[in-house]
């Protein structure tokens, strides 16, 4: 028998490969998020595009395309059934929930190397800063460890496409705030120093919610 | 005493919302019980 | 029938008891305490302002422990004292919005400020307003009542890292919204009446609201069980 390692990475790899296939779920996140920036643009006037509203864009847009991506991903297991294939596995339930946030935090990733080039083209920004891809990795993991535990509870209600938002944006609200504020202050020059805090809040959402999602998971995928 | 009218807008409102809040619940525990009763008489006829 | 009677009796007690600290906040509020300096009377909407909140976070804090205890016993009782707790939370939640947004408006001239008390509230605000949908949109009963116990474990916990998020964003980008001067003795005792008040009314809400749903829930089982009989 495989080890919980094993089998979290089985189920990330399942994901992987399937998406390999069609790439559906890859190229519309990039394509919507890329709109929401253009969107979210049209209010800008020239020279607007300082760096908190830059900020402020590029997080509205990945967190838009976030619970984009987090409804699908129960939503496509949920109608193929595939949900209960998982379930009957002998696989310990918070392994499922590990794996089903990891391919997400994957996809998120995906999705976040090809904007956050494209953005600092479009919102004329001054380059890459280094810190972004620890801001991004963070806010990710935040994102998946509560998103993935909604998007399987959003999935089993009524009027799913809005429930899983309604679910997440609150509680996700001081993920989105330390985002925003501390890839705003790196893109105007910040340094780590500056951004520690908020990276501080970052990690103790994440280290919270990865700790107690897993838990609760299993109460909300029983039948 | 300017902005009195604030005030008295607050404390109104808190007021008024607690006590359209009572009445709802008062209104609905008096519909559940005469339902009871009701069916306590279709008991009674069974 | 005893049971009830009791009930009925001790439910009165504190229905009276209420009643009187209500009064007593009242005129505590309106004659007792001095008129405040810098914000003149509108300040004393702070001493309806505070309790509200304070008990805002009670009834979430009871929100939290009875769903723990639901998905330990499944035990519906639990789950009826959740909800109920979140809809009077979520009344009080409402009230402290308009109370501080009122509030605000001839003190600092502005209806609304992104400031750390009044986001955070609004942010419980939405958390709230989730559990309840959560348990109305369920496709059955027994799925509701669990996945609203899990939004009520995870929003509880969510809580304290919203307030941190949001007291950090606010240092360091300080708002005009200071509370100029402590609290004088007369003002601290008419906010420690008005909050005893408050949080006597939240539980005599609670108490009420939650019969209503156990007796709701009897007639149901009570009509299940004649129907299945016919």
């Amino acid at each position: 028998m495989r080890s919980a390692a094993g089998k979290t990475l089985a189920i990330v790899w399942k994901d992987i490969t399937s998406e390999m296939r069609t790439k559906e779920i890859a190229t519309s996140l990039i394509a919507f998020a890329l709109l929401v920036i253009v969107v979210v643009s049209f209010t800008l006037e020239p020279g607007e595009n300082t760096s908190p509203i830059a900020a402020g864009i590029l997080w509205v847009a990945f967190t838009f395309a976030g619970v984009l991506g987090l409804s699908r991903s129960f939503a496509t297991e949920k109608d193929k059934g595939c949900l209960q294939g998982l379930m009957l596995c002998p696989v310990d339930r918070s392994i499922l929930y590990l794996g089903k946030m990891l391919s997400i935090v994957v996809f998120m990733i995906v999705v976040e190397i090809i904007i956050i080039p494209i953005f600092i083209v479009l919102l004329d920004q001054s380059g890459f800063p280094p810190q972004l891809a620890v801001i991004a990795l963070l806010a990710t993991i935040g994102f998946a460890a509560v998103g993935t535990l909604f998007s399987a509870m959003a999935v089993n209600t009524r009027a799913r496409e809005v429930m899983m938002p309604l679910l997440f944006l609150p509680v996700a609200s001081p993920v989105i705030i330390a985002a925003i504020k501390s890839t705003a202050l790196v893109l105007s020059g910040g340094s780590w120093g500056d951004i520690a805090s908020w990276l501080g809040v970052m990690a103790a959402f994440d280290a919270i919610f990865l700790a107690v999602s897993p838990l609760v998971f299993e109460f909300v995928i029983e039948e | 005493m300017e902005n009195w009218g604030y005030l008295v807008a607050a404390y109104s409102i808190i007021w008024v919302a607690i006590f359209i809040y009572i009445f709802t619940l008062h209104r609905r525990q008096r519909q559940l019980r005469r339902e009871i009763d009701s069916l306590k008489e279709k008991l009674k006829g069974n | 029938m005893q049971a009830l009677k009791q009930n009925t009796r001790s439910v009165n007690g504190l229905l009276g008891l209420t009643f009187a600290l209500m009064i007593a906040a009242q005129f505590l509020i309106f004659v007792y305490v001095p008129t405040e300096r810098t914000m003149g009377v509108v300040q004393r909407i702070f001493y309806f302002h505070v309790p509200l909140a304070w008990n805002a976070f009670l009834a979430f804090a009871i929100v939290f422990v009875c769903s723990i205890l639901y998905l330990r016993s499944r035990d519906m009782k639990w789950d009826r004292l959740a909800r109920s707790s979140a809809e009077i939370g979520l009344l009080f939640t409402t009230l402290v919005l308009i109370t501080g947004t009122i509030w605000d408006k001839p003190a600092w001239g502005v209806w609304w400020t992104w400031d750390p008390r009044l986001t955070a509230t609004l942010i419980l605000w939405f958390i709230y307003l989730a559990y309840l949908f959560v348990s109305a949109y369920a496709t059955e009963e027994s799925q509701g009542a669990r996945y609203a116990a899990v939004i009520g474990i995870i929003g509880f916990l969510d809580v304290p890292i919203v307030a941190l998020a949001i007291v950090l964003w606010q240092t360091q980008h300080p708002s005009p919204l200071i509370f100029e001067g402590g609290l004088t003795g007369s003002m601290l005792l008419t906010l420690m009446v008005s909050i005893v008040a408050f949080t006597l009314l939240y539980l005599s809400l609670l108490i009420l609201r939650n019969s209503l749903r156990r007796d709701t829930d009897e007639i149901k089982k009570l009509k299940q069980y004649m129907d299945e009989r016919n």
